[in-house]
């Protein structure tokens, strides 16, 4: 199909840094995730936890397979599919806290609470927009941040995704983690 | 230059984090070289880091990842059941849908709200549901949304109920400003709906514009017992249990910020007045035009709720009889609201009654005043009589019966105009004449 072609001259286009080809890329990732996702689902035992990196593992497997892409390399991959993760989680966390809801019917407000919890949901909104500022001081560690929060990879998968020694990223992510909670909680101080 | 500092910042906070704690404040003192705000910002980040908490240790993939399956499959794909035809959707919510279907047998239309196939292993999801059907086919009153049946088909759990054509209160909202006899005859109607829930031993904890429906012909039904629980009164007979394995964790807010009382996001135990609270909210909404308590984020308008006191804009200041309502409703203590619902349902139909016909004069007593024993007797509040004549007034505006006037101010200049054309169309033909009689001779 012409997705193939597509992802194929996406990406290529994304490595030779046209970056608004990544807005176009997402959405395919997207898709060949929650294809997956779904997969999953159905397959496994419904109390059986998904796997945070056969998800992506697959995906990535399925994208280069049945694509026939080359990925440049797994970083493209793992970087987009983590902001993809923290795409989706922001927009249901804004849901459900603005609960913006139209139609006739639409307010079941509660069922998804199992989900994501109000708590948790302002907790996304916040670092969100601390994580935001941190791109702008140090990509670097947004980019750890995300893959490891959002992406649930573990020190060692990003060390190897990034090309660093898992020691190195240790010491990214403590700082991050320090900055983002100054800044959560700096802004939290008014409130409590 | 931004850059460097964070650079520094960086190597100052990396080479201390690893050094026992007592010594790194001289140290960052001596690396920084005096420069004292950014000592400040190296310290605050050591300071962070120390703390054992449990921010950022959990990753949120795996919520993420169940959110994709459950929206991939399929949840508005149309379930194929037997007894029901769906027709449309009419909105959705966080997990489910809700589809105008067709009641085969009966032939009458029904609200179906579906679950998605994939939802139909999930125990916690189910019993929730359940318990709505429950709560809900538990209150038979007018002003409670029918609940037909509960049931799975096509391994999809589905819960049908009357369907109601109309809009949400929060779509009237919206729409148009809800003049305040209309306002008073939905308040009245929603409290009747309250008092049979609370009747039954059950709390709807989810009271919002978004729940209501105001029918097209002035009826209103209350949906979305979701949320709702029963609770534990003294002396009450009817007193049923719902499971208590689904009673909210602690430290969990279930429900719309802002019409949540002040023990609800305390996440205290709740009873029937928090019903009364949140039916506060939307009063005071309908008649103000917005809400009382504010904020740009949902913390704001928590703090709001716990902190400070409501106020009245001029709609609401210049009617003591529901600001007194209103202070019932919305007492931070639960203590100093309305103890029982009918009370409150008496309060708002005698108000509602004065508001409708103006002329009359109650004797009566407010359950708002029994505190005070103040009673109102011949009640005519200040300023309504004046005010209605001008009302009335408005409303013939409205309809045109004052609309003659400009007509004929405007229809001058379009009356002149075509005497001219008559004029001109007159003195062409009479040249034309001329110009004949010319070439003919």
């Amino acid at each position: 199909m012409t997705d193939r072609q597509n992802i194929t001259e996406l990406l290529a286009a994304w490595s030779d840094g046209d970056r608004t080809s990544l807005e176009n890329l997402m959405p395919l990732v997207e898709q060949e995730l929650r294809k997956i996702a779904h997969n999953y689902m159905r397959r496994e035992n419904p109390n059986h936890t998904l796997q945070t990196t056969a998800l992506i593992n697959e995906a990535y497997i399925e994208l280069n397979n049945q694509h026939s892409v080359n990925w440049q390399n797994r970083k493209h991959f793992f970087a987009i599919s983590a902001q993809i993760m923290r795409r989706i989680l922001l927009k249901h966390a804004r849901d459900r806290t603005c609960a913006k809801r139209g139609g006739k019917f639409a307010h079941v407000s509660l069922e998804d609470v199992t989900v994501l919890t109000h708590e948790k949901s302002v907790e996304l909104i916040a670092l969100d927009e601390a994580l935001e500022r941190l791109s702008q001081l140090d990509p670097l560690k947004c980019t750890i941040v995300e893959m490891r929060y959002f992406g649930g990879l573990s020190v060692e998968e990003i060390g190897k995704v990034l090309d660093f020694a898992p020691v190195t990223i240790g010491v990214h992510w403590r700082l991050a983690k320090a900055w983002l909670g100054r800044e959560i909680n700096g802004a939290n101080q008014m409130v409590h | 230059m931004k850059v460097n500092r964070w650079e520094t910042v960086e190597k100052v906070f990396n080479k201390s984090v690893v050094l026992p704690r007592e010594k790194r404040e001289a140290f960052v003192a001596s690396a920084c070289g005096g420069d004292a705000d950014l000592i400040e910002d190296v310290l605050s980040l050591l300071a962070e880091a120390d703390k054992d908490d449990k921010f950022l240790s959990e990753p949120v993939f795996e919520v993420g990842a169940k959110i994709l399956a459950s929206e991939y499959i399929g949840l508005f794909d149309e379930p194929n059941f037997a007894a029901y035809e769906m027709q449309k959707i009419l909105g959705r919510g966080g997990s489910s849908v809700v589809f105008l279907a067709r009641d085969v047998s009966l032939e009458r239309s029904v609200a179906i709200k579906v679950l998605p196939a994939a939802l139909a292993d999930d125990d916690e999801r189910i019993l929730r549901f359940q318990q709505e059907a429950k709560a809900a086919s538990a209150i038979s009153h007018p002003n409670v949304a029918h609940i037909y049946g509960f049931g799975k088909a096509d391994n999809r759990y589905y819960l049908a109920m009357e369907y109601v054509q109309g809009d949400t209160l929060r779509e009237l909202l919206k729409k148009k400003e809800i003049d305040k006899v209309f306002a008073l005859d939905i308040a009245c109607q929603i409290s009747k709906a309250l008092c049979a829930a609370h009747k039954a031993g059950i709390v709807h904890r989810d009271v919002k514009p978004e729940n209501i429906i105001v029918a097209d012909d002035g009826l209103v039904k209350v949906l979305d017992f979701g949320l709702a629980k029963s609770f534990t009164v003294q002396n009450r007979e009817t007193n049923r249990s719902f499971d208590a394995s689904l009673d909210t964790k602690p430290g969990m807010i279930i429900g719309t910020v802002s019409y949540m009382s002040p023990e609800q996001i305390r996440g205290q135990q709740l009873d029937w007045r928090t019903d009364i609270w949140s039916f506060g909210v939307v009063l005071y909404e309908m008649l103000a035009g917005s809400r009382p308590f504010k904020g740009e984020t949902s913390s704001d308008i928590q703090a709001r709720i716990l902190l400070i006191e409501h106020e009245y804009p001029a709609e609401i200041a210049e009617m003591p009889e529901i600001r007194k309502i209103l202070d019932k409703c919305l007492a931070k203590d639960v203590n100093l609201r309305y103890k029982a619902t009918p009370e409150l349902m008496n309060d708002l139909e005698i108000f509602h009654k004065y508001l409708s016909y103006p002329g009359n004069k109650f004797k009566y007593s407010f359950a708002a005043n029994a505190e005070s024993g103040e009673e109102f007797e011949n009640f005519e509040a200040p300023g309504y009589s004046e005010e209605n004549p001008e009302e009335n007034k408005e409303t013939k505006e409205a309809n045109g019966e004052k609309g003659a006037k400009p007509e004929i101010i405007e229809g001058k200049p379009e009356k002149n105009y075509a005497k001219y054309k008559l004029i001109i169309a007159a003195a062409v033909f009479f040249i034309f004449i001329i110009v004949l009689i010319a070439i003919l001779y």
